[in-house]
């Protein structure tokens, strides 16, 4: 059981097993149309010889035994060198594998097949040697085209030129894709990160509740007891019994942030209700405040797991120092466990011991067998200088434009390449076009398209009718560009085909994928619509143009898949990153209140110490009616104190105050205090709560000794504060007093307000404030 | 004074059952301690499931629902009213909801407990200020809908004024005022009665085999102890 939080790897993981699953439908699918697009060529040139038999039947096997290879799901280097390789064969003895008249054409299976090679081999390799397969295709081509007994130079460089350019688009696009991954397993490695601290924080609020739970248990039980007179006869437990309250309430103050660590583990020892023995060096190590923190809440719950789980008499806690970082073991004699069956509980122990230790850089091991008790080791070291992990803080909209501007800059290369390699049709065989100015209008269009949304920055999504225009216009520019042509059964109807893909990519940018699959088709029917209206029904000329566009479509279809990646990733960063933000800001919450409560713990342990203190040692008697009104003062006050917290949970802060200051001048009186506090109370506008608090402060202040209880409830629209208060002696001046403060109140107050004042009985005032806005 | 009340509480923490009995129930009170325990198993094994009264602390350390416990105390005989030193409004209205006839703060004063626990010897229901507020601070969805007359009396009879006060206050008789108060207990008693009811039921269901094996519903899930 070794945990270490290591960079994750999630993204990138998920990336090997789509490249897989994509290589291997590329693979079979191409395997599979091979004979449909060999035969009819074949069979239209003339007659099919056995060679080519021999290499049609082993390219459907070789896609059998690449789908066998791949089974695990995972891409294997070797077998897309294998895969190239084979494929350069094939291009090497073109002659025998193909009619003589198609050595050299680029529209055969057996090109296309090895576009799919190097697409495929760019997954899985290097860019080197994408690079270095891509350059060995060429080579085998001009081998293939040279033993076919045609001249190597002149007519067929452009196909050898397709493959080196193939190679270095698909290692662009990798590389993109890669990159995009890693940031977003960054992201994700941060989202871990913050969740791990929100858990961390979330139990040191926990532990400071389980603290609260205590003190009512303890302190607060104690002081009503003893309040009440009732053990007069029995001194001897109330000595006790404070004795062991003082040593809970020094534990509030032993808690400062940054206490030294054997402080910390010591007073975690001192928790426990089971004998701990502590082994501590001499010598603190110096450790940053979040290491503390970490190591010894990780030495809280390896305690509190003994004391739920192992049924041990006891544990053992040593430190030792070494290197500057530390190392500590926590052991226990208890029933263990068989760490290979974990249970849900220990899961949660696991985690948060682990998790822990891991925010910090540390590691926590845990050795445990059934029978044999459990040992905890946590150790931390300083990381290596020069090493420590930076861990910049991405940014939603900067994680989000990095994917789209790698992507967009990306496909504005390509489109421009593509384009200008297109050129060379034009420029070498202007006599195929009809009229010649109408092609180039169609190029120059497609061209100025491209170059507008390179301008204007292809991270700036388009207005979407002016996005739908410059599609209009790609396609009308296809149109035109078809119509122009001189027939279309040629090479240089291919210009079109492989050219327009690219900037309709780049205008899908930011859009919908579907909208580009669907311009994608619209292409495919135009090209083919374009063949059967001027050929008619020739099986061979469509034949042809398919297996032309298959080859032109390729590679842009695998653009397609790549963009659908960097956007998963995006999508993924972009959630990573709202999530971090969002658990930082519940963490932040957290932290404060854990703050918050931390102070009012010291605060309340300074208060009630030498009060109990003095009755731990007996320098106060319990039966001493003044004593015993201090006890139920202070009762009083903690009593609201933890009512306040309990009822209210996490977030009320303000009313806590109010309700410290509350006690805070009953007690001034030596009066007693029964707070009660609608939830509902904080709805009250700002300005009218404050000062009705304010008035109650100010009533208080008439109080004499005896119980006071205040009650606040309100909403958005009325609200009202009631004092009932004892006052035994000078009645009348003070009632006089409380009239002058409540005219005061009313004038203060914007809206309705109604002040009363009661007297039930001799010895009290009520006195009520209302408000209706 | 005719006969004697009984009376047993059930309070974890062993010093506030010490001295009790002097506190609560001095000689001419009319009421006697027979029994102090520090958890219900240990009340109904011992002489207190016999009490007419049985004063219970709402918040044991034994992570025990306030609701179970009074039903378990009720089911065999002695009336509940429950006790705390701090006033949890959900505790309070789990254990009136269970059958609890009052709730009492853990006071200095043994005057309103002694109260509490004539009337509950006699059955009867008895409002205190703690009670009221806990009621008018109840915010769960399944809380009874009250009106303004029984909202505006809780919040002045928890702000400390005597019946009549209230009554005065409200421009209404005192028998008014109280049955204000009387209807808002009554439609906690027919919440509460619901709840049981559909707790009934389930036991009955799970008598019958229908649910079975659905123990995260229990009243109290058994907690696993591994290592």
């Amino acid at each position: 059981m070794n945990e270490h939080l290591v960079p994750g790897t999630v993204a990138q993981d998920a990336l090997e097993g789509s490249a897989a699953r994509i290589a291997l439908i590329f693979r079979v699918a191409w395997s599979a149309l091979t004979p449909a697009l060999a035969y009819p060529q074949a069979v239209a040139a003339g007659g099919v010889g056995t060679w080519q038999h021999v290499a049609v039947v082993s390219t459907v096997v070789w896609g059998g035994a690449y789908a066998w290879f791949l089974r695990s799901g995972r891409l294997v280097p070797a077998v897309a060198v294998a895969d190239s390789a084979l494929f350069c064969v094939y291009l090497g003895f073109a002659h025998w594998i193909l009619p003589a008249e198609y050595v050299g054409n680029p529209s055969t299976w057996i090109i296309g097949g090895a576009s799919v090679a190097i697409f495929i081999a760019s997954w899985s390799l290097a860019p080197v040697w994408t690079i270095t397969l891509a350059v060995a295709q060429s080579a085998a081509f001009l081998v293939g085209v040279v033993a076919a007994g045609r001249p190597a130079v002149g007519g067929h460089d452009s196909v050898v030129a397709i493959f080196v350019l193939q190679g270095f688009l698909a290692v662009v696009v990798m590389r993109l894709i890669r990159g995009g991954a890693r940031r977003a397993d960054a992201t994700l490695d941060h989202v871990a990160r913050a969740r791990a601290e929100l858990t961390i924080e979330r139990s040191r609020l926990h532990s400071r509740r389980q603290f609260e739970r205590n003190l009512h248990d303890t302190v607060l039980s104690t002081l009503t007891v003893v309040a009440r007179g009732t053990l007069r006869t029995r001194l001897d437990l109330v000595r006790a019994r404070c004795g062991r309250d003082v040593a809970i309430l020094d534990r509030l103050d032993e808690l400062p942030r940054s206490a030294g660590l054997f402080a910390s583990i010591a007073w975690e020892s001192g928790c426990r209700a089971m004998p701990v023995r502590l082994t501590l060096p001499e010598e603190e190590p110096a450790l940053p405040p979040d290491v503390i923190e970490a190591v010894a809440g990780a030495v809280r719950e390896a305690l509190s797991n003994v004391e739920r789980h192992a049924r041990a008499d006891g544990a053992e806690v040593s430190a030792a120092v070494a290197d500057g970082g530390i190392r500590i073991v926590i052991r226990d004699d208890g029933q263990g466990f068989d760490p290979a069956a974990t249970t849900t509980d220990q899961t949660g122990v696991r985690r948060s011991i682990h998790e822990r230790m891991g925010t910090v850089g540390g590691r926590a091991d845990v050795a445990s067998a059934p029978g044999a008790g459990t040992t905890v080791t946590l150790s931390w070291r300083p990381p290596e200088p020069g090493a420590a992990p930076t861990h910049p803080e991405p940014h939603e909209p900067s994680v989000a434009a990095g994917y789209r501007a790698g992507m967009g800059w990306a496909l504005v290369v390509i489109a421009v390449v593509w384009h200008l390699y297109s050129s060379t049709s034009l420029i070498t065989r202007p006599d195929a076009f009809d009229p010649f100015w109408l092609e180039l209008t169609a190029w120059l269009a497609i061209g100025l398209v491209v170059l507008a949304v390179a301008l204007r920055g292809p991270t700036r999504p388009l207005p979407v009718p002016v996005n739908l225009a410059a599609q209009l216009v790609v396609f009308a520019a296809a149109v035109a560009g078809f119509a122009a042509m001189d027939g279309v059964d040629q090479i240089a109807a291919n210009w079109i085909t492989g050219d327009i893909g690219w900037p309709l990519a780049l205008l899908a940018l930011h859009r919908p994928v579907a909208e580009y699959l669907a311009w994608s088709a619209a292409v495919v029917a135009l090209s083919v619509g374009v063949v059967l209206v001027e050929t008619g029904p020739d099986t061979g000329a469509v034949t042809r143009i398919v297996t032309a566009l298959l080859c032109a479509l390729v590679l842009q279809l695998a653009a397609v898949v790549a963009f659908g990646l960097v956007r998963r990733n995006g999508a993924l960063a972009e959630a990573g990153v709202r999530e971090a933000g969002r658990i930082r800001e519940t963490r932040d919450a957290l932290v404060a209140v854990a703050d918050d409560r931390r102070r009012w713990q010291r605060e309340l342990g300074e208060s009630l110490r030498p009060l109990v203190g003095a009755l731990a040692d007996g320098t106060l008697d319990p039966a001493d009616p003044d004593v015993r009104a201090r006890c139920a003062i202070e009762a009083s006050r903690l009593r609201a104190m933890l009512s306040e917290l309990t009822e209210t949970g996490e977030h009320s802060m303000w009313r806590r105050d109010m309700v410290s200051s509350l006690s805070g001048a009953a007690a001034d009186r030596s009066a007693t205090i029964e707070a009660r506090i609608a939830p509902d109370f904080g709805d009250v506008p700002e300005p009218v709560r404050a000062e009705l608090v304010a008035a109650v402060l100010a009533i208080l202040r008439l109080t004499s000794p005896g119980e006071a209880v205040v009650t606040l409830s309100g909403c958005v629209r009325d609200a009202s504060a009631t004092v009932l208060l004892p006052v035994a002696s000078e009645r009348p001046a003070v009632k006089e007093a409380m009239w002058t403060l409540l005219h005061r109140v009313r004038a203060a107050i914007p809206g309705t307000v109604s002040a009363d004042v009661e007297e039930p009985g001799s010895s009290k005032f009520w006195v009520e404030v209302r408000w209706v806005s | 004074m005719g006969l004697l009340i009984t009376v047993a509480a059930v309070d974890d923490d062993p010093l506030v059952l010490q001295g009790l009995s002097a506190w609560l129930a001095p000689a001419d009170s009319g009421i006697v301690v027979i029994d102090l325990a520090q958890s219900v198993d240990e009340l109904l094994h011992g002489r207190g499931r016999e009490a007419d009264v049985v004063l219970l602390d709402v918040w044991l350390g034994d992570d025990s629902r306030v609701g179970d416990n009074v039903r378990a105390i009720t089911a065999v005989g002695p009336a509940v009213v429950t006790i705390s030193t701090q006033d949890i409004t959900d505790l309070i209205v789990e254990s009136i909801e269970a059958g609890a006839l009052s709730y009492v703060h853990k006071s200095l004063d043994p005057t309103e407990i002694r109260a509490a626990v004539r009337s509950a010897a006699s059955r009867h229901k008895f409002m205190t200020p703690a009670l009221a507020f806990a009621l008018r601070s109840d915010q769960r969805p399944t809380r009874p809908s009250l009106s303004l007359q029984e909202t505006e009396s809780l919040r002045l009879y928890a702000s400390g004024l005597r019946m009549t006060d209230v009554a005065r206050r409200l421009g209404v008789k005192p028998s008014t005022a109280k049955g204000y108060l009387d209807r808002v207990r009554a439609k906690y008693d027919d919440a509460g009665r619901a709840a049981r009811t559909k707790l009934d039921l389930r036991e009955r269901a799970l008598e019958d085999g229908i649910l079975r094996g659905t123990t995260a519903l229990g009243p109290r899930a058994v907690r696993r102890v591994s290592g």
